[in-house]
């Protein structure tokens, strides 16, 4: 009888103690103030979706406050780099573009910012990298941005942007015959398309979707995608190992869109709570129906399976490695 | 088309929750426009989770409502204390601060309201003439016509520089060169920027145009002595803005050709909004018999780029509606905003949704006369803040200052350049040295810039040959040879 | 020859030309281009300009300094308010230099100044919290704590 007693008092304490542990998890940010880093101006996709996880981890971390701050400038490096160099205690978090995977491969000095070493709290999106002709341009397929007599115009942003170093990829990777003109920052690259003075561009999907849809131009090549996707997949084009090589690289970046990670060493049970919180924040019906209406496409992965494919794109064959570095870094 | 536009407009009109919504969004345009560093872009921003939910017209008509006033109240700032709200309210400094020295601040606010007010329903009215139409016009300008427009804009340097032509230019290019500092989009090399990543973006064009002409005009401020007693000249009565108001309507062409102009350039996308400031106020200067009134507050100087800077919103609706593809950052963000509220722009959209574009037409419009009319009924308040002590209004004005660079740009190390950019701010005013060109050419410079390396990848040297670019070098060279005949008039008459 | 303002402005506007032109030198061709294309004329007329100052100061007998006092005085104080947002932010160091300005060099009273200083601290604290703006928050703030 007074085992029973004892066992039945254990038990319960036990799951009073289990419950209380479950309420300290999730109090971890009771009463704190947490900076959500948004490294680019306000406006735009990562603002906007930065904005959006920011105010649902707010609601899925009770008690605490989630301020957004924007750090913008230098292709998101001073954004990422105050994230980096930021107390480890989860309280200053924040998104930057995948795209600085591609500048920790070439920087010379990277002034402690090791993206493989970062406390990743989670993606949001994969955002699908594609290959568009514009109508005007009378071109339909891959073969016939191979044609030795006609250099195919480019549009890109700049040398070191996505679209510059992805049309370099593409060159080497299928063989094509392009022309890379630079400067075309934002939507100006989809207006050159309209004019005519430009024929082709490698973007983001979900950005150019409007132009494609309005009959302006088509994708012939999609990286990045699922295999039921309606558009060709670049992997499935891919031929050698170094074309393969370079659609994966290309491929890992995209699929790690909207990224939120904090600095090196957050403690464990923090960076728990924040991955957790996280998920939950991606999961509620109502951010996702908000992230619909702003046409934000939502693919969300935990932190772990981040760290994961971070640390792979650095772990690589050395002589991949060395095609990339060589394709990365600029005349 | 007259019926879909007129049953748009009662129903706006005769709405008790339209008007509402409307009156609301003007309030908080007006908010975000006198902030300094605020502007409409972070209003749409922090409209957003507001408007979630919101049907799509009375949404739309909250977030163009709010974003369509802004540049109304960002010259009050510009005339009262020599800061711009707003960036393209920069160009009102020039001759709505010094207005303001010489005790005419309600004459120069009556005007800019009236010129904001008149410039907003001339752009509304440009939008709906125009949005059937608009293809050919926004497709015709490629980097070779930015360049030349851009060329355009520093060409009026010279009619700027006032007394000397030598010192204008210097200015000018100063503003230029400043204009390089950063990354090279073209290229990818870094540009002065001595390993400092916050200059990797360039300089902020905010701070250093708050820094080069709110530093020096503060310490005029200061020198005039008598810190502790007595009212500034800046106090004035209802009948001085009445009589600015007027004014607008004494330049009534100017008030006309300004507007279509600061439209036509909204309508272009990529230039953006200093662009057209600038170059109505250039325009004002190009084009009047007196010239050397300008800088030293003259009132055409405050109409052409308050005209401009509300009209061209009424421009730059037109491409973000037309081809769903937004001209700048601002309307990039508006156009997001329209989409979450289940507005698709896009080439049917002018036709199909005729009820949508006439309700954001008419928005444009009665929002433009219902700011007029809310900072009317205002501008006796204002007049208490424009006679504060000038003692009392130094510091403020400095905090508002550094509070604007940092909104802007979100960077303290920008407070360092604003003490340096300060200085020779200063010494530019106590010499005489223009500033006004500094401003077109950090402003002019990256278009010019980026527009030419496009240019000549595309067509070589043969771009100057297209055609708009042989109408655009006419303009040039018509501008040149005349201020030339100007100057050796001017010349003979000494 | 005497130094002058004007001289002295000349001057300033040569040597920061000199350094965009040289430093422009070692770039690459295409990012070159515009510096030098803007540097090298902005170099000559600062240089022209530099000539007319000269030869006019040798024609004036007696040349104002550079600086008054007083504007020595209020430059040090704009950058001592600067340098005081920079080092203890927006929410903080603002009102407090605010308050300091009125009272010591606009020789306003206590409580108008004290006023100042809460006016100031009320628009920070108002942007920071009803907004949800984050402010600068200083650098001493940053190293301190």
């Amino acid at each position: 009888m007074n085992r029973i007693l004892a066992l039945t008092a254990s038990l319960i304490l036990l799951a009073l103690g289990s419950i209380q542990q479950a309420g300290a998890q999730s109090n971890l940010f009771d009463g704190k103030t947490i900076t959500y880093i948004v490294a680019t101006k306000p406006g735009g996709g990562y603002d906007t979706m930065g904005r959006l996880v920011a105010r649902f981890l707010e609601k899925h971390l009770p008690g605490s406050r989630v301020i957004v701050k924007n750090v913008p400038g230098a292709a998101h490096l001073i954004g990422a780099k105050m994230i980096n160099s930021a107390d480890a205690d989860g309280l200053t978090i924040g998104t930057f573009n995948t795209g600085l995977i591609s500048w920790q491969l070439t920087a010379t000095e990277t002034d402690g910012l090791d993206l493989a070493r970062m406390s990743w709290i989670g993606k949001a999106a994969s955002e699908k990298r594609v290959l568009v002709v514009s109508a005007k341009s009378g071109l339909n397929s891959l073969d016939d941005l191979r044609k030795p007599d006609h250099k195919v115009k480019m549009a890109a942003s700049g040398k070191g942007a996505a679209s510059y170093q992805e049309t370099r990829m593409l060159t080497r990777a299928f063989g094509l015959n392009l022309e890379i003109i630079p400067g075309y920052e934002g939507t100006e690259a989809e207006l050159a398309m309209l004019r005519g003075e430009i024929e082709a561009y490698v973007g983001s999907e979900s950005s150019l979707k409007p132009f494609i849809a309005n009959g302006n131009g088509k994708i012939i090549l999609e990286i990045g995608g699922q295999a039921d996707s309606p558009n060709p997949q670049a992997s499935a084009h891919a031929r050698d190992d170094t074309a393969k090589a370079i659609i994966d690289f290309i491929a890992t970046q995209a699929q790690l869109s909207r990224l939120t990670a904090g600095p090196p060493g957050i403690p464990a049970d923090q960076l728990k709570a924040l991955r957790e919180a996280y998920m939950a924040a991606l999961a509620d019906p109502e951010l996702v129906a908000e992230a619909e209406k702003l046409e934000l496409p939502i693919a969300p992965a935990s932190g772990d399976a981040v760290a994961e494919r971070v640390r792979a794109a650095f772990d690589q064959p050395p002589a991949t490695l060395a095609l990339l570095k060589e394709l990365l870094q600029e005349e | 088309m007259l019926d879909s536009s007129l049953s748009s407009l009662f129903g706006i009109l005769f709405s008790p929750h339209m008007m509402m919504l409307m009156t609301l969004g003007v309030l908080v345009g007006l908010f975000f426009g006198i902030m300094p560093g605020l502007g409409g872009k972070l209003g749409i921003i922090f409209l957003i989770p507001f408007v979630f939910g919101m049907d799509p017209i009375p949404g739309a008509v909250f977030l163009l409502a709010m974003h369509s006033v802004v540049h109304t109240s960002g010259a009050i700032p510009s005339i009262l204390f020599g800061i711009p709200g707003t960036g393209p309210d920069a160009a009102t400094i020039v001759d709505g601060y010094p207005m303001t020295r010489k005790g005419e601040a309600g004459r120069a606010l009556g005007a800019t309201l009236c010129a904001s007010g008149i410039g907003g329903v001339i752009g509304a009215v440009f939008l709906s003439l125009l949005l059937p139409s608009v293809e050919p016009i926004v497709l015709a300008f490629s980097p070779a016509e930015f360049f030349l427009l851009a060329v355009l804009g520093i060409t009026f340097i010279a009619a700027l520089s006032g007394d000397s032509l030598v010192k204008g230019l210097i200015v000018g290019l100063f503003g230029l060169i400043i204009a390089t500092v950063g990354l090279d989009p073209v290229s990818g090399q870094d540009r002065y920027t001595f390993g400092q990543l916050f200059l990797w973006d360039g300089i902020d064009p905010v701070t250093a145009v708050i820094a080069i002409f709110a530093i020096p005009e503060m310490v005029a401020l200061a020198l005039r002595g008598n810190l502790t007693a007595g009212r500034s000249e800046t106090s004035y009565s209802m009948s001085d803005v009445v009589r600015g108001c007027i004014d607008v309507f004494r330049h009534w062409f100017l008030t006309l050709r300004t507007s279509l102009i600061g439209a036509f350039i909204g309508l272009i996308p990529g230039l953006g909004g200093d662009v057209a400031s600038w170059l109505c106020y250039g325009h004002a200067v190009q084009s009047s018999k007196t010239p050397e009134r300008f800088g030293k507050g003259a009132v055409e100087g405050v109409i052409a780029p308050e005209t401009a800077n509300n009209s061209k919103e009424g421009g730059a609706l037109l491409p973000t509606l037309y081809f769903g593809i937004p001209g700048s950052s601002g309307m990039a963000i508006l156009l997001g905003a329209f989409v979450m509220l289940g507005i698709q722009p896009g080439p049917g959209f002018a036709a199909g949704k005729s009820d949508v574009v006439w309700a954001l037409i008419w928005t444009l419009a009665i929002a433009n006369i219902l700011a007029v009319l809310l900072l009317l009924a205002m501008a006796p308040w204002l007049s208490r803040i424009a006679g504060l002590r000038t003692g009392l209004l130094i510091p403020f004005v400095i905090a508002l200052s550094l509070l604007g660079s940092y909104l802007g740009a979100g960077a303290w190390q920008n407070f360092m350049l604003f003490l340096g950019l300060g200085a020779l701010g200063w010494l530019f005013k106590k010499y005489d040295w223009p500033r006004p060109p500094f401003v077109i050419g950090i402003v002019l410079g990256p278009i010019a810039e980026n527009s030419f390396h496009k240019a000549m990848a595309l067509w070589g040297p043969a771009f100057l040959l297209r055609p708009l670019s042989l109408v655009l070098l006419a303009i040039i060279a018509a501008t040149l040879v005349l201020y030339i005949i100007r100057a050796r008039r001017e010349a003979v008459a000494t | 020859m005497k130094m002058n303002g004007r001289i002295v402005t000349s001057l300033v506007m040569t040597l920061v030309f000199t350094l965009f032109v040289i430093q422009a030198l070692s770039f690459r061709h295409e990012a070159a281009v515009m510096p030098l294309l803007v540097g090298l004329p902005g170099l000559v007329l600062s240089l022209v300009q530099l000539f007319i100052e000269m030869r006019a100061s040798a024609a004036r007998a007696d040349d104002p300094p550079v600086a008054s006092t007083r504007e020595v005085t209020i430059m040090l104080w704009i950058t001592g308010f600067t340098l005081g947002v920079i080092g203890f932010g927006f929410v903080l160091g603002a009102p407090l230099l605010l308050a300091a300005y009125l009272y010591f060099v606009a020789a306003e009273r206590l409580p108008v100044a004290a006023l100042g200083g809460l006016l100031c601290l009320a628009v920070m604290a108002g942007l920071e919290r009803l907004l949800n703006i984050p402010l600068f928050e200083g650098l001493a703030f940053h190293y301190l704590f």
